[in-house]
C-alpha cells in the first residue's frame, strides 16, 4: 500500500544526492547558528567542510551510475560531466569557506550566515551543472545568484553594498532575459526539457525563428553570468566591492557553474542548431578576449585587474565552445579547472596582502612585495604566470588544449585573436611581477602572516604546478567526462 | 468575433494604455498603481487563455504582494517621488529599442504561430490538472522553489539586520 | 471554462455600478459644505501625521513584507495540492511536507535571529513626529502609503 503510493512516479534521489547533502548541511549550520549565537565559527566551518566532503563523496559515487540517463522526470542528468563539474565546484566552495573564515575573523565582520549562504550558492552551482531541464537551470541559477548577491553585500562597507546592488540589478535583468529565452524555447518546441528540445529541433517540428531567438536570449542570460563582453559591465565593480574571499568564490564558482550549464544547453538541446550558434559564440569569444585583455591594462587596482582578466578568461572558454563535441568540452573543462585554481590562488594572495579587510589592493602596494614576503610574492608569481598561460603551469596546458580544439574545428582566425590577446594580457601580468621584484616597497605595511591561510593558498599553487607538469592526471578523467548523455 | 475575442480586445486596450501610462507617469506612486492595472490585465489574459491557476496567481502574488512591496520600498528608501527623479536622457533610445523588440517579437511569434490562435485545452489550465503535473512531473523544481524562497529570506534578513546596529 | 466566470463578471459589474451610482447620486443630492475636519483623510479622528524629515521607516517593515510574500507564495502552492489531494496521495503529502518544512526553516531562522523583534535597539530620533495636520505634502505622503 505504502510502496504503491511511493513508487509512482519512481523517485531516484541518488543523482541529486550531492545537493541533498549540501542543503541539509546548510540548514543545520543555519539553524545551529541561529539557535546558539555564541557558537564558534570554527565549528560552523568544520560542519560546512564536512558537508562539502560528504557531497563530494556522493558525487564520486555517481561516476559509475548505471541507471537512466536522466532521473526525476527528466530533470537531472546523471552523466560524468555533472560529476566532474560538481567536484570542481565543491573544491572551490571549500577554498571559499576557508578564506572567508580567516578573512572575516580578522576584519571583525564575522557573520554566521556566511557559511550557509556559501553552501546555498554551492548547491545552486552543483544543481545547475546537472540540470537537464531549462526550468531547473533557471531555478538553480537563481539560487546561486541570490546567495551571491547577499554574500557580495555581507560586509558593511559602502563599496560592498554598492557592488551587491549593481550585481543584483544587472543579475535580475539577465535572469529576465534567461527566462524569456526559456519561454521562447518552449514556444518553439513545446518543451523545456533539453532532450525534448533537441528532438524537436532535429526533427524540424518546431519554429526555427523562435528557437534561434531562444538561443540568443539564453545566451544573453548566460553571458551575464560568465561575464562575457558586452555583458561584463558589472564584473569589475562587483569583484572589487565584494569581500575578497567572496570574490574568489564567486569568480571561480559562478564561471564554472554557468559554463557547465551553457555547455550542456548548447551541446544537447541546441545541438541541432550548432551551425547557427557557432558564429554567435565565435564573435562573443573574440570580443571578450580582446576587450578583457585590453581594458585590464588600464587598471590600477589588483582586484579590478583580476576582474578584467577573468572576463578575458571567459572568452578563452568560449573559444573552446566553438569547437563543439568531446574535444571542445574536454578543453573547456580543463580550462575551467585551471582557471578556478589560479583565480582562487590569486585572490587568496590578494586577501593576505590586504592583511585586514580590504586595504592595499592598489597595484602600487604590490611594489616590493618580494622584500616583505618571499612566499606570497612567489605564490602570486606562479598564479600570474598561469593566468598569462606560461609554462610550466596549468594555465599553459589549458590554453594549448583550447587552441588545439578550436584549430581542429577550423576556427584558426579565432585562435589567432586568442593568441594575440594572450600576448597583450601577459603584459599586465608581468607588470605586477616587475613591481613585486624590482621596486622598493612604498610603505612598511605587513602582509598577513597567519600560517594556515598560507597553507590554504598553497593548495591551488601546488595543483596549478602539478596539472601544468603532469596534465595527464586529470585529462583522462576529463575526456571521459566530456560526453554529455541525455 | 467570439465573446472571448471581445473580452481580449477590451483587456488589450486597457492593458496597453495602463502600460504606457506606467512608464510615462511622473509620480512613482501613480506608476505603481498603473502597474496594478497592467498586472491585473495580464492575469485576465491568462484566464482567457484557459490558464486559470496562473491567472489567479498573477493577481494574488503580483497585484496583491509585489506591488505592495514596491510601495513599501518607496517609503523605506525615501526615494524621490516627484517628477525630476524619473526622467533621464535616454528616452529616445529606449523608445527605439522598445519598438525594435516589439517588431521582432511580433515577427517571430507570427512566424511561429501564423495568426492561428493557440489551441486552447481548457482542462489543462485548471488547478487540479496543474497540481497533478506539479506534484508528479515537476517534483524537483517545486522543492527547488522552496529552497530559493529560503535563500531569499536569509538574504533579506542578513542585508537588513545590519541597519539595526547603531 | 470562461462561461464559468460569467456570474463573477456580472457580480463585479454590478458592484462597480453600485459604487459609481451611489457616489454619483449622493454627489447630486447632498449639500456641499466642506470643513477642515471633513476633508481629513481619516474621519475617525486620527490626525494625519507628517513624516518627519530625514527619517526613514525602519527597514524591519520590509523584512515583514518579504516574509509575507514568501508565505504568500507558499500558500499559493497549497492550492493545487489541496485540489488534487486524494489523487496525489501519500507522495504528494510527503512533497508538501518537505516544501513546508523548508519554509518553516526560514521562519524559525527569522524568529531566532531577531527578525521579528520589534524593539528598536537605538532610536535615532526620540522626538515624536510633530503633528502638523493637513499640510498638503503631508497628506500626499500619507495617501501614498
Amino acid at each position: 500500500m505504502l510502496a504503491q503510493f511511493l513508487i509512482h512516479p519512481p523517485i531516484q534521489l541518488g543523482p541529486i544526492g550531492p545537493e541533498l547533502v549540501l542543503t541539509g548541511t546548510a540548514i543545520v549550520v543555519l539553524l545551529g547558528a541561529a539557535f546558539n549565537p555564541r557558537i564558534g565559527h570554527s565549528t560552523l566551518l568544520l560542519v560546512s567542510l564536512l558537508g562539502l566532503a560528504g557531497a563530494a563523496l556522493v558525487s564520486i559515487g555517481l561516476w559509475d551510475w548505471g541507471g537512466e540517463l536522466t532521473v526525476l522526470a527528466g530533470m537531472v542528468a546523471t552523466d560524468r560531466f555533472a560529476v566532474v563539474a560538481r567536484l570542481i565546484l565543491l573544491g572551490i566552495a571549500a577554498m571559499g569557506l576557508v578564506y572567508g573564515y580567516h578573512y572575516f575573523r580578522r576584519s571583525g565582520e564575522a557573520r554566521a550566515e556566511f557559511y550557509p549562504l556559501v553552501l546555498f550558492a554551492t548547491a545552486g552551482m552543483t544543481l545547475i551543472a546537472a540540470a537537464a531541464d531549462l526550468i531547473l537551470v533557471f531555478l538553480a541559477l537563481e539560487i546561486l545568484s541570490l546567495s551571491l548577491y547577499v554574500l557580495t553585500g555581507i560586509s558593511a562597507r559602502l563599496s560592498s553594498v554598492e557592488g551587491s546592488m549593481k550585481y543584483f540589478l544587472l543579475g535580475a535583468f539577465s535572469s529576465a532575459f534567461f527566462l524569456y529565452g526559456v519561454a521562447m524555447a518552449y514556444g518553439a518546441t513545446g518543451s523545456t526539457r533539453l532532450s525534448a528540445i533537441a528532438h524537436a529541433l532535429a526533427g524540424q517540428t518546431g519554429s526555427l525563428g523562435l528557437a534561434l531567438a531562444a538561443v540568443a536570449f539564453l545566451g544573453i542570460g548566460f553571458g551575464f553570468k560568465v561575464a562575457a563582453v558586452p555583458f561584463h559591465m558589472w564584473t569589475p565593480d562587483v569583484y572589487q566591492g565584494a569581500p575578497t574571499p567572496v570574490t574568489a568564490f564567486m569568480a571561480a564558482g559562478t564561471k564554472v557553474a554557468a559554463f557547465a550549464a551553457l555547455i550542456r544547453v548548447l551541446e544537447t538541446s541546441f545541438q541541432p542548431l550548432t551551425l547557427d550558434w557557432t558564429p554567435l559564440v565565435w564573435t562573443i569569444a573574440a570580443v571578450t578576449v580582446v576587450a578583457g585583455s585590453l581594458i585590464a591594462i588600464a587598471q590600477t587596482d589588483i582586484k579590478r585587474m583580476l576582474a578584467y582578466s577573468s572576463i578575458a578568461h571567459a572568452g578563452f572558454v568560449l573559444i573552446a565552445l566553438t569547437a563543439a563535441g568531446q574535444d571542445g568540452i574536454s578543453a573547456a573543462l580543463f580550462y575551467l579547472l585551471a582557471y578556478a585554481l589560479m583565480v582562487l590562488g590569486a585572490f587568496g594572495v590578494v586577501m593576505l596582502v590586504s592583511a585586514r579587510g580590504e586595504g592595499r589592493t592598489s597595484l602600487a602596494s604590490y611594489a616590493g612585495l618580494y622584500r616583505r614576503s618571499r612566499l606570497l610574492a612567489g605564490l602570486l608569481t606562479l598564479f600570474l604566470l598561469s593566468l598569462a598561460g606560461i609554462p610550466p603551469t596549468a594555465g599553459f596546458i589549458a590554453k594549448v588544449n583550447v587552441f588545439r580544439a578550436a584549430v581542429a574545428a577550423g576556427h584558426w582566425p579565432l585562435v589567432l585573436v586568442g593568441v594575440l590577446a594572450s600576448v597583450v594580457a601577459a603584459f599586465f601580468y608581468i607588470r605586477v611581477m616587475v613591481l613585486m621584484y624590482m621596486q622598493e616597497p612604498q610603505d612598511d605595511a605587513e602582509p598577513d602572516r597567519s600560517p594556515w591561510p598560507r597553507v590554504a593558498v598553497a593548495v591551488p599553487a601546488v595543483l596549478t604546478l602539478l596539472f601544468g607538469v603532469f596534465p595527464g592526471i586529470v585529462l583522462g578523467v576529463l575526456d571521459k567526462a566530456a560526453i554529455l548523455r541525455w | 468575433m467570439t465573446g472571448q475575442e471581445y473580452v481580449f480586445a477590451v483587456l488589450a486596450l486597457v492593458g496597453t494604455i495602463s502600460a504606457i501610462r506606467l512608464v510615462t507617469a511622473k509620480n512613482v506612486v501613480h506608476a505603481a498603481l498603473y502597474l496594478v492595472v497592467t498586472l491585473s490585465v495580464v492575469g485576465g489574459v491568462y484566464l482567457l487563455l484557459a490558464a486559470e491557476f496562473v491567472g489567479w496567481v498573477q493577481i494574488l502574488i503580483y497585484v496583491g504582494a509585489i506591488v505592495i512591496l514596491f510601495l513599501f520600498g518607496l517609503m523605506l528608501t525615501r526615494a524621490p517621488i516627484g517628477r525630476e527623479a524619473l526622467d533621464n536622457q535616454q528616452r529616445g533610445i529606449a523608445f527605439l529599442i522598445g519598438l525594435g523588440i516589439l517588431g521582432g517579437l511580433v515577427y517571430l511569434i507570427q512566424g511561429a504561430f501564423s495568426w492561428s490562435g493557440p489551441r486552447l485545452r481548457p482542462s489543462v489550465g485548471t488547478t487540479a490538472q496543474l497540481g497533478q503535473s506539479l506534484f508528479r512531473q515537476w517534483v524537483l523544481p517545486f522543492e527547488a522553489v522552496s529552497f530559493l524562497l529560503l535563500a531569499a529570506l536569509i538574504g533579506a534578513v542578513v542585508l537588513s539586520r545590519r541597519d539595526d546596529r547603531p | 471554462m470562461l462561461s464559468e466566470y460569467l456570474p463573477i463578471a456580472v457580480l463585479a459589474t454590478l458592484a462597480v455600478l453600485f459604487g459609481v451610482a451611489s457616489l454619483g447620486v449622493s454627489a447630486l443630492l447632498r449639500p456641499n459644505r466642506p470643513t477642515r475636519a471633513k476633508l481629513a483623510p481619516y474621519e475617525c479622528g486620527i490626525e494625519p501625521a507628517r513624516l518627519p524629515a530625514g527619517e526613514r521607516f525602519p527597514v524591519k517593515f520590509y523584512v515583514v513584507a518579504m516574509l509575507f510574500i514568501i508565505f504568500d507564495i507558499e500558500t499559493i502552492f497549497l492550492f493545487p495540492w489541496a485540489v488534487g489531494f486524494r489523487q496525489l496521495g501519500l507522495f504528494g503529502l510527503a512533497e508538501m511536507a518537505v516544501f513546508i518544512a523548508l519554509v518553516f526553516v526560514a521562519y524559525v531562522y527569522v524568529w531566532k535571529s531577531g527578525g521579528l523583534d520589534w524593539r528598536e535597539p537605538a532610536p535615532r530620533r526620540a522626538a515624536a513626529a510633530p503633528p502638523t495636520a493637513l499640510e498638503p505634502e503631508a497628506r500626499e505622503v500619507v495617501r501614498a502609503g
